[in-house]
């Protein structure tokens, strides 16, 4: 049975970049990530019996991150973060630039629809397990990735993701 | 086609966390989370105070660094917290990241308050102007729409302001995010209009920006901090000081506090997790201990100075510190715990202020 602090030492920056990803934000990913080990924390003898005590850490991850609290504000100031104007100076090549242009447009998408996105193509899982994880229908999955796809204006890339 | 979703969410790795900052923000969370089930616990003074007296060794279990510490104090986790000076020791002269463009005159000396969890500068009213101005660092995102305020663009970015007969205050984002809040004053509340005060206030805004103006140097230093407290800020001008707070600083409740200026302007102001947190001010007095009372006599002296104690027992006093007083608070312990404790931490506030060395 492998220590809180163990587990912590081994895989807070996957934790953290997996949490990134999903918030997009750096502050938000720091507070999701606090939140949810403070509360595994609390709750380590039972988690530690887990098989996987690090994919229930990623799920109470998830969880916090869609907790509904949150969403408002932070929602409210991405979007503002997105419409300020840039300070650096611009990408120099036009890849990174569509790269940046569709980050941003990953930014915009409801939790639900990001969070499908990031489980099927960052944590390469399948639609079952996705389900698993949002505890949700597997047609919810499909739904909600085809609704981020038309969002993000990618509707050929799901034809091909299908 | 789908690499690049691959590629573009990849970029959001850029946006991780730093480690260290998480790792010392889970460790003040537990701590907080036991000292709340502790006071919860608790049916009586002497029950709290056994359980205080285990909770600091249950704490050391955790090896996680102490916040805000410096390589030479890692080592201390694990060891009983006697041996704990989380964030003891000098603090290098500190960037205040607030510079003005434009500033009305007869304006008083400024006090600047400059670090990594706080940049603020305030004016005092000194027979001319007042103005306050405070970075937020929070992360808080304030509703653009409040009764008694107008919507204003500072800088192309929409903000609001309030105006009253003797102050304004206007609340606007940088570049970077950050709001700033901005507070110019002319004459105490309740007396006669000022002219033009709003449009002061909104050219003085239109000034700011996140530019080194200055740096502040303390010329004290702790060598004794309680565990988990971390640097907060350092305080220039006519006074010295060092903020300390074991709380991340960051947006507890987002739903406001609101509140009432003397003159009559709605604020608000969210929830911020603060946590236990220690003011160390020292000010010239131009000379040895002033012989004054200037509150209730301590059980001992500090550093062979007469020590005494006010606001319940919340401040230290040391009169005649280095030719000034020095003074040793502890802040807002009152917003995380459901209860107050039992006892001002007296003790603690001695020891910090023993500890206390004059770098000069």
């Amino acid at each position: 049975m492998e220590s809180f602090d163990e587990v912590i030492g081994a895989r807070l920056p996957a934790l953290l970049r997996y949490a990134a990803v999903l918030a997009g934000d750096r502050d938000l990913a720091q507070d999701v990530v606090q939140d949810a080990l403070i509360r595994a924390h609390a709750r380590w003898g039972r988690i530690s019996r887990m098989d996987r005590p690090d994919l229930y850490l990623r799920r109470m991850v998830l969880t916090e991150y869609l907790s509904w609290h949150r969403r408002k504000a932070r929602r409210a100031a991405l979007f503002e973060a997105r419409r300020a104007p840039v300070e650096h100076g611009p990408d120099h090549t036009v890849r990174h630039a569509e790269r940046d242009d569709l980050w941003a447009r990953l930014a915009a998408l409801p939790e639900r629809q990001r969070a499908v996105l990031v489980l099927r193509y960052y944590e390469d899982l399948s639609d079952p397990e996705i389900a698993e994880v949002l505890q949700c229908a597997v047609g919810s999955v499909r739904v909600y990735r085809a609704r981020a796809f038309a969002a993000l204006r990618l509707e050929l890339e799901l034809e091909e993701s299908r | 086609m789908s690499t690049r979703l691959n590629r573009a969410l990849a970029e959001g790795e850029r946006h991780s966390p730093d480690p260290t900052e998480v790792l010392a923000g889970i460790r003040a969370g537990v701590r907080r989370s036991r000292r709340r089930r502790r006071f919860a616990v608790a049916g009586s003074a002497g029950a709290a105070v056994l359980v205080l007296a285990g909770g600091g060794l249950l704490v050391q279990r955790l090896p996680i660094p102490p916040v805000g510490s410096t390589p030479a104090t890692d080592g201390v986790d694990g060891v009983d917290g006697v041996a704990a000076a989380a964030a003891a020791g000098p603090v290098q002269p500190q960037p205040c990241r607030l510079g003005f463009g434009w500033l009305p005159t007869n304006l008083a000396t400024p006090m600047w308050t400059c670090g990594p969890g706080d940049q603020r500068v305030l004016y005092p009213m000194d027979g001319g102007p007042y103005l306050r101005v405070d970075v937020d660092h929070s992360g808080w995102q304030p509703p653009l729409s409040r009764k008694g305020w107008e919507p204003v663009v500072v800088n192309g970015r929409t903000g609001r302001m309030a105006v009253k007969n003797t102050r304004a205050l206007v609340l606007f984002p940088l570049s970077s995010g950050r709001w700033v809040g901005l507070e110019y004053g002319v004459g105490q509340p309740g007396g006669p209009r000022t002219e033009k005060l709003g449009e002061t206030a909104k050219r003085i805004a239109e000034g700011i920006g996140e530019t080194v103006a200055s740096t502040v140097r303390v010329p004290f230093a702790p060598s004794y901090l309680p565990r988990g407290q971390r640097f907060v800020s350092a305080l220039g001008g006519t006074k010295s000081g060092l903020t300390y707070r074991e709380g991340s600083g960051r947006v507890l409740d987002r739903k406001p506090v609101q509140g009432l200026t003397e003159d009559g302007i709605p604020t608000d102001r969210p929830t911020v997790d603060y946590g236990v947190g220690y003011s160390i001010r020292w000010g010239p007095t131009g000379s040895e201990p002033t012989g004054k009372e200037l509150g209730e006599r301590a059980d001992r002296d500090v550093q062979g100075l007469p020590t005494y104690l006010v606001n319940r027992g919340m401040t230290v006093i040391v009169d005649g510190f280095h030719g000034g007083q020095l003074s040793v608070s502890l802040n807002g312990p009152e917003r995380i715990r459901p209860t107050a404790p039992t006892a001002p931490p007296t003790g603690e506030l001695l020891q910090i202020a023993e500890g206390i060395r004059w770098t000069g």
